[in-house]
């Protein structure tokens, strides 16, 4: 969403100057007043531009009048140029106008692709009255169509549906008889976002930690082990490993149900599929191998920071940094449910209905969770845009 | 005592010219006496030395060439049904069994294994290829060109692949183009991203203000100067996209919009197994085992690819 406009894509474009700088944080205010650059602190600009650019490029400085073209410097640098200015880049007032400002592009956006989704939808060959339920005499056929609205034209339909949906009216289902989209949402939608959330709470932390471990322990075989099951979490896919484990757990051994979603024995097998696929640490460990090699860890190391109190203070928290921005989408995949383990485990999530009502030409329905998804990951990746400001005090709204 | 006689007894044996200095001196000390070493021969120079990478490469040789030759070792096609023989467990004449129609499943999974490889690797080169052109002109125009690719990438990417994969296989029917279509429409917007990234941070170098200065158009900067420097990330993203389209496959397959029987993939074979599992497991093992199999050989090789390519990140 608008993440890109925040940082990368809000970047300006420096007419062929110079590269982005980033400076340390210990040297932020050092560097700041461009005339009166220290000599070794050149030194360090143009290491620092080169090594890192990609870094400055995520966390996207601005760069403000008055600096040399072509020059970026994060916010903090800035500030400290002329110290009242500090206030206004700190208060509330930037950050509530950028709030409001993302609110609105978000609607536009929602708008947008409710619209493309709907003609997309509505351009589908077939209609679902004729879809299943090709017994029916052609008469009541038409009559159905006529009662949901069908035998208009689509760009009628639209008009419709638009009215209804700012009025809060997502409709009624065109499959399941009597049965509101809502309703449908409110019914499902807590059972994914439980598998989706525990699925989630253990994957995540542990695929974080095999990341720490494999970076720390480089080139041992503590490494090889966290590497070989972040490979091993990837490379088997969903819908086999949870046959396999449904073979060994519930058919041979008999420990556990097959499947259905009941209680919390029935929630085991579905879980650890879903956490499975998350214990992927390998980009912990290249962010966490990134941060090593940086100055500010050399700095601690010479202060006596202790080894623990380094990987932990100094290294996780740099590197978690650029972990936090792909958990929007995580979140939001984990929370608003995955077909195949739902349809595997006969779980009655969201997924497996979106893909019903997709396959069935609910229109309604596929609408209404379309719109349902597409809300809950820009609500994420706003989210997260305004975590990462934040968890990195670097990072300044523009 | 001894060796400094001799010493001196050779020198006094040699002729005059000797000490002369050697003409061709000058010239022997310029001649390269190693063979030159370009970016990617340098590249797979380090690549060979990984072991577990050339594992990957090896496996992906190894499954390759029994898609292709495996079939014929089969005492059948892998479309002959014979009802007697079916649900064989694995034997010295079926190796891997027989499905539920007593269609041998050696021959299966190896005919199935030319569509998911066929299907793996059109579907990560086109959207590559795609996703590489659209960032790299996003990135280089940058202002209002660059503002709206990257909103309407933003829509897309909210939009659940699952509309237009239906979409596109009900107007094209099932079959290889239009999975493969279908699967391409879905992985064009992370690579645009990426590449648009890296392009920002390369146009401001100063071979691309060169070329400007020497008037290249933008089109010919973009493809001869700034593609080319993104090269490696292209590679490594093609490599490690191929296993994620073949689990694509494998899902359409899972919700039944996949290639069509009598033809097979390894998706639909997992698939069909998954329905029997309970008593005939061979039928779910063995296929699983094999796109585990292949999805580990191209994680394996695009993680050492991209070690060789930076590597900074190894040691």
């Amino acid at each position: 969403m608008a993440k890109a406009q925040a940082r990368a894509g809000g970047a300006p474009h420096c007419g062929g100057k110079l590269a982005a700088i980033r400076p340390l944080r210990r040297c932020a205010s050092a560097l700041a007043p461009t005339g009166r650059l220290p000599k070794h602190l050149v030194y360090l600009r143009e290491v620092n531009s080169r090594k890192s650019n990609a870094a400055a490029e995520r966390r996207g400085g601005n760069a403000a009048e008055g600096e040399p073209k072509g020059w970026r410097i994060s916010a903090r640098a800035r500030a400290s140029q002329s110290p009242h200015e500090n206030f206004p880049q700190k208060g509330g007032i930037p950050l509530l106008k950028y709030v409001v400002k993302r609110f609105f592009i978000s609607l536009l956006t929602l708008f947008i692709l409710a619209t493309v989704v709907f003609f997309l939808l509505h351009s589908l060959p077939g209609d679902p009255i004729s879809s299943n339920n090709g017994i029916l005499p052609k008469e009541l056929m038409n009559k159905l169509r006529a009662h949901y609205g069908l035998d208009q034209p689509v760009w009628k339909q639209y008009i419709q549906y638009f009215a209804n949906m700012f009025r809060g009216e997502l409709g009624y289902s065109l499959k399941h008889a009597n049965r509101t989209v809502a309703s449908v949402i409110r019914e499902s939608f807590p059972v994914s976002a439980s598998l989706g959330l525990r699925g989630l709470a253990l994957g995540y932390p542990i695929g974080v930690l095999l990341g720490v471990i494999a970076a720390r322990r480089r080139g041992k075989p503590a490494d090889y082990i966290c590497i070989i099951i972040g490979i091993l979490a990837i490379s088997v896919p969903s819908f086999i490993l949870a046959r396999i484990l449904q073979w060994i757990f519930s058919v041979k051994l008999g420990w556990l149900p097959v499947a259905q979603w009941k209680g919390f024995k029935y929630t085991i097998l579905p879980v650890f599929c879903m956490a499975f696929g998350m214990m992927n640490g390998r980009s912990m460990r290249a962010y966490m191998l990134e941060v090593v090699s940086q100055d500010y860890i050399k700095t601690a190391k010479a202060k006596g920071v202790p080894e623990r109190r380094r990987v932990w203070r100094h290294m996780f928290r740099n590197a978690m940094l650029p972990m936090v921005t792909g958990l929007g989408p995580l979140v939001a995949g984990a929370l608003t449910g995955t077909f195949v383990i739902e349809t595997i485990f006969s779980i009655p999530g969201l997924g497996k209905q979106y893909v019903d009502a997709v396959k069935g030409l609910d229109y309604t329905l596929a609408m209404g969770l379309t719109t349902f998804f597409a809300a809950f990951l820009i609500f994420a990746n706003f989210m997260v845009d305004l975590a990462y400001g934040l968890v990195d005090p670097r990072v300044r709204i523009e | 005592m001894k060796h400094i006689f001799y010493q001196r007894q050779i020198i006094e044996d040699l002729p005059p010219e000797a000490f002369m200095p050697d003409p061709e001196a000058h010239r022997r000390a310029e001649v390269i006496s190693r063979p030159n070493i370009n970016f990617w021969s340098d590249v797979w120079r380090r690549f060979r030395k990984n072991r577990v990478a050339m594992t990957g490469l090896v496996i992906i040789a190894l499954l390759v060439l029994l898609c292709v030759f495996g079939p014929l070792l089969a005492p059948t096609s892998y479309e002959f049904t014979n009802m007697k023989a079916a649900n064989l467990a694995p034997s010295g004449a079926n190796w891997f069994g027989t499905d539920k129609l007593g269609r041998d499943l050696w021959a299966r999974v190896w005919v199935g294994g030319r569509i998911s490889l066929v299907v793996g690797v059109i579907g990560a080169v086109l959207p590559t290829i795609f996703g590489v052109i659209v960032g790299g002109v996003s990135g280089y125009f940058g202002g209002k060109l660059d503002m709206i690719i990257m909103r309407v990438i933003d829509i897309i990417m909210c939009i659940p692949s699952l509309i237009y994969i239906i979409l596109i296989m009900l107007y094209l029917g099932t079959g290889i183009l239009p999975i493969v279509l279908a699967i391409s429409m879905t992985g064009w917007m992370g690579t645009a991203r990426s590449i648009r990234a890296l392009v920002m941070q390369l146009k401001v170098r100063e071979f691309v203000l060169a070329a400007r200065a020497l008037g290249s158009s933008p089109m010919k900067i973009i493809l001869r100067h700034l593609i080319p420097n993104c090269s490696g990330i292209i590679v490594v993203s093609l490599s490690l996209h191929i296993p994620s389209v073949i689990f694509q496959e494998a899902y359409l397959s899972f919700i039944g919009l996949g290639i069509q029987s009598p033809m097979t993939s390894w998706g639909q074979l997992a698939q069909i197994g998954g329905e029997v599992y309970r008593n005939y497991p061979y039928q779910l093992l063995i296929p699983s085992a094999v796109i585990c199999l292949v999805m580990l050989a191209f994680n394996l090789f695009g993680d050492g690819l991209r070690d060789s390519l930076d590597p900074r990140l190894r040691d």
